[in-house]
């Protein structure tokens, strides 16, 4: 299989919902300087976070994340 | 600021602090074992900065009791041990434990060609094993951050 990345449209679900990062961090129960790195495709979450991500953000992990070259 | 970003940010400079303070006791009193002529200066110096090093080690145990207090007060233990925090902590804890079992396998093969102070030796091998993770930590959760909000 190709070497894959994930991606993410992190940013743009939470400012359309009006969240600051730190607001985000506190729906999903981590630091603002992890939403900080998983919207900068720094960090890489686990399965468990991205759906917590996704479902904070009213939107499925599809949609909120997806993979790239 | 939010609370957890002041704890966050509390988190990085306690340790910091603690690991400079561990190294400049264990460093001093580990020149003093190298150096033992109880006369010379620099013994004299390396024992005066023991005490410093000693003293503001006790410094750090008294703010990392606070941040503790701190944490426990904002019920944030579970958030400042998010997942980002756990990566950025088994990443330095690995590479100590490798660098520790390198430098013991290395130990081993050379007391027999040189005379080692076992004490010196593990003194040593031990306040790298503190020192290097704390500061690998630290360097890392102030790395991971981009700027940008």
């Amino acid at each position: 299989m190709e070497n894959l990345k994930l991606g993410n449209k992190l940013k743009y679900f939470r400012m359309e919902q009006k969240l600051t990062q730190a607001e985000l961090g506190e729906l999903v129960g981590v630091t603002r300087k992890t939403i900080n790195t998983v919207e900068n495709n720094v960090f890489v979450p686990s399965t468990l976070l991205a759906f917590k991500l996704a479902k904070a953000l009213n939107s499925d992990v599809e949609t909120v994340f997806y993979l790239y070259k | 600021m939010s609370e957890i970003d002041r704890l966050v940010t509390m988190r990085t400079n306690v340790l910091m602090f603690a690991a400079i303070a561990f190294a400049v006791w264990q460093l001093a009193w580990l020149s003093q074992d190298l150096f033992p002529d109880k006369q010379s200066v620099s013994f004299q110096i390396a024992g005066w900065t023991t005490v410093l090093g000693a003293l503001l080690w006790v410094v750090a145990a008294f703010y990392l009791y606070r941040y503790s207090v701190a944490v426990k007060k904002a019920a944030a233990c579970k958030v400042l041990n998010d997942e980002l925090t756990q990566r950025n902590r088994n990443k330095p804890f690995l590479f100590a434990y490798f660098c520790l079992f390198g430098l013991i396998w290395l130990l081993i093969p050379l007391t027999e060609f040189i005379a080692v102070d076992l004490k010196i030796a593990l003194r040593g091998i031990a306040t790298f094993g503190v020192v290097t993770p704390i500061f690998y930590f630290v360097y890392l959760e102030k790395k991971s951050e981009v700027t940008t909000e």
